[in-house]
């Protein structure tokens, strides 16, 4: 069972933390296949947003494939998100290659801004 | 009775106390709330807020105009004083509630808001504020009202409490399906918690809508002035050569600006600086 | 007092006003023992020189009639203000009347729970006063038409506070402040009644005594128990005039001058039978005014209250 937390000054819309919060949750694993996502009922209890903006967030995931709703028992996992991060090649890679941004004098601002910026050209137009 | 779909609606409604020359506290209002939804009855001290919600819960005969509500088994309401009977003890006064909603009456509801934090032997006059007002909100969720009216709830409690009721409140609409007005003049208690809202200034209705589709409606721009034609300025301010304005846009906006969708409380700022007083409350 | 049998807004309403309750009780009890107390004291010393029991008996008794006269003027102010004013003046209203009881269940359960404890404690208030009454029935001050003993020894009582009663709830409502609608409501109350009392001895024709005219002030055949109106002189075509009309004119009470034609004296009287039928028609004004007040304040209750 996964817990939301919601930060209301970070500027991200509440329906999308929910998203990206599910999201982590299935990358580091804490959430499976047939797990039951905690309902609006009980998410809306601990957190005081409003339930639409739940049952908004849950029918983005399920749109993505990521869960699904089970009428009257609630809403379950489908499907994982990416591998583990701490073993993935790629992980590697970019270890590999921030090490050697380092050697090039590049300190972490410069590393981050790059970053960004690759992964804007490279994802453009995909939201959250 | 409402429409289908509908918890409340009025039409050109308007009410003054003591006669029309002694001006107007609510005048030519006119909404349709759609059930399940949670509003923010929003606006100014003297906007008309309490008047509007004791309207909607049938203590008050409007002046002209109609308001459709459900009929009193079916709602609740809790006023901004929060009243009590004073010499009831804390169970007395949820047995009343029992007693006054036969048939009706959802004690677990009632007991879920009062979470075991007060000794039922209390008397309500030994209360505090916030104490009070979840004994009122007891009441109104133990009533397992269509439509819950509360006016100013959470003014008189603790972050913690604030954050506990507001939870147990959206629990209770997810649950049921509860439309639910809830009126305050300070926007970031209800923000997040609403989806739909109702500005109410100088007795008239400035906004009326969705959350999402008014803010969606909305754009807030910066950029070299310009003319805005044929976009709906709400609020502008020049500095120097650069222009930062509130728009309601029609059509795609074009020009040299950087555009940005408004935050809630934005759009009520806009509004309420640049909306004349009106009538006066 | 048990408010396990009771439901809904009655419930709701015993429970407010418990304490009220258990004064009133406590009120009735201690009025009914301190007289069983009193006429044991007084039977105890009776015919004795030192008959201090009949005396203070008489004080006694006094008093209560004063303080029964006061009783509706009480309940009326109770009704106004702690009933009806202080709930819309404190605001407690608005929680009422957003419960699913409609304005007239709970202005009425109010009223019919008053009135249920009103009623029986006024009627065991009459029993008290009526069980002191039997040892100084008919002396002096303590005769059936003297006001305070004639109130306090019949259903007028009963017609009385239900009227007060019915004011209270008009005047609370329109009043709206809990001190002001008491005062008020005691006023009006009590010049209601003060009217209402006034045509007392009206609202049943009088008996007629006829007699010569040097009995003095004697009146023969006029039981000396009655309550004497009006009297004067009689003239053979059966006119009436004043008692000093003869007097007037010849400076003697007994001889008149020939043109008055008088040939006797007239009394007007009610003889203490007629104690029970005034008594029932005074309480049918009572109780017909009650109606009025009730009638007025449920239309003023719906005029505000959708």
């Amino acid at each position: 069972m996964v817990e939301y937390r919601i930060d209301r000054r970070s500027g991200v819309a509440t329906y999308l933390q929910i998203v990206q919060q599910t999201k982590q949750a299935l990358r580091m694993g804490l959430l499976e296949p047939g797990d039951r996502l905690p309902t609006a009922r009980e998410v809306v209890e601990s957190t005081a947003i409003n339930p639409n903006t739940v049952l908004k967030a849950y029918r983005e995931l399920e749109r993505e494939g990521l869960v699904e709703a089970r009428r009257g028992l609630g809403t379950f996992v489908r499907a994982t998100l990416g591998t583990g991060p701490a073993d993935s090649p790629l992980r590697g890679e970019l270890t590999d290659w921030a090490r050697r941004a380092r050697a090039a004098g590049l300190d972490r601002e410069d590393v981050s801004a790059l970053f960004t910026s690759v992964l804007k050209e490279h994802f453009e137009g995909d939201d959250a | 009775m409402t429409r289908d779909g509908i918890a409340l609606e009025a039409d050109l409604l308007g009410k003054t106390y003591g006669g029309r020359s002694r001006g107007w506290a609510l005048r030519g209002c006119g909404f349709a709330l759609p059930a399940g939804r949670v509003c923010a009855l929003v606006g100014p001290n003297g906007a008309g807020k309490s008047t509007l919600l004791a309207l909607a819960a049938g203590l008050l005969r409007p002046t002209e105009g109609t308001i459709q509500a459900p009929p009193r088994e079916h709602l609740a309401y809790v006023a901004q004083d929060k009243p009590l009977h004073p010499r009831l003890s804390v169970a007395d006064t949820l047995r009343m509630g029992r007693e006054l909603n036969p048939g009706r009456w959802d004690e677990t509801a009632a007991q879920r808001v009062m979470a075991d934090e007060l000794d039922p032997h209390t008397l309500v006059r030994d209360l505090s504020g916030g104490q009070r007002t979840r004994v009122a909100l007891a009441l109104a969720l133990g009533k397992r009202a269509e439509l819950l009216l509360l006016d100013e709830p959470m003014a008189d409690l603790d972050p913690l409490a604030r954050h506990q009721l507001m939870g147990l409140l959206m629990a209770d609409a997810a649950e049921h399906g509860t439309t639910v007005v809830l009126s305050s003049h300070i926007l970031t208690e209800l923000e997040g918690a609403c989806d739909h809202l109702l500005l109410l200034h100088g007795g008239k209705i400035r906004l009326d809508g969705a959350v999402d589709d008014l803010l969606a409606a909305h754009t807030l721009l910066r950029g070299p002035v310009a003319d805005l034609a044929p976009h709906t300025v709400v609020e502008s301010r020049t500095t120097g050569r650069q222009l930062t304005a509130l728009i309601r846009h029609e059509g795609p906006i074009e020009g040299p600006w950087d555009t940005q969708e408004p935050s809630l409380e934005d759009l009520l700022l806009a509004h309420l600086r640049t909306t004349p007083e009106g009538v006066p409350a | 007092m048990s408010t396990l049998t009771l439901k809904g807004p009655y419930w709701v309403t015993v429970r407010q006003y418990r304490r009220t309750l258990w004064l009133v009780a406590g009120g009735v009890l201690l009025s009914l023992v301190s007289m069983v107390w009193l006429r044991y004291w007084d039977g105890q010393t009776v015919g004795t020189n030192q008959d201090n029991g009949h005396a203070v008996l008489r004080v006694a008794m006094d008093w209560a009639a004063t303080a029964m006269m006061v009783l509706p003027l009480l309940v009326g102010a109770f009704v106004a203000g702690p009933m009806v004013a202080r709930e819309l003046e404190s605001g407690t209203y608005k929680l009422a009347l957003t419960q699913s009881v409609s304005p007239a269940r709970w202005l009425g359960s109010k009223l019919l729970t008053a009135g249920a404890v009103i009623v029986p404690a006024t009627l065991a208030l009459i029993g008290v006063y009526r069980l002191g009454w039997g040892s100084v029935a008919g002396t002096w001050s303590f005769l059936w038409y003297a006001p305070d003993t004639y109130v306090s020894t019949g259903p007028v009582l009963v017609g009385q506070v239900l009227l007060a009663l019915g004011l209270g709830a008009l005047i609370g409502q329109l009043i709206r402040r809990t001190v002001t609608a008491m005062a008020l409501t005691g006023l009006v109350t009590g010049l209601a009644l003060l009217l209402v009392g006034q045509l007392r001895w009206s609202l049943m024709p009088v008996l007629t005594g006829t007699g010569p005219l040097n009995v003095g002030n004697l009146f023969p055949g006029v039981p000396a128990s009655s309550w004497q109106g009006g009297y004067g002189l009689l003239t053979a075509s059966g006119d009436h005039l004043p008692a000093e009309a003869c007097w007037n004119r010849t400076k003697e009470w007994d001889v008149c001058p020939a043109d008055l034609n008088v040939v006797g004296q007239y009394w007007e009287y009610h003889p203490s039978s007629h104690y029970w039928p005034i008594q029932l028609i005074e309480t049918g004004i009572y109780l017909a005014l009650a109606a009025l007040a009730l009638y007025a304040a449920f239309r003023v209750l719906r005029a505000r209250h959708p």
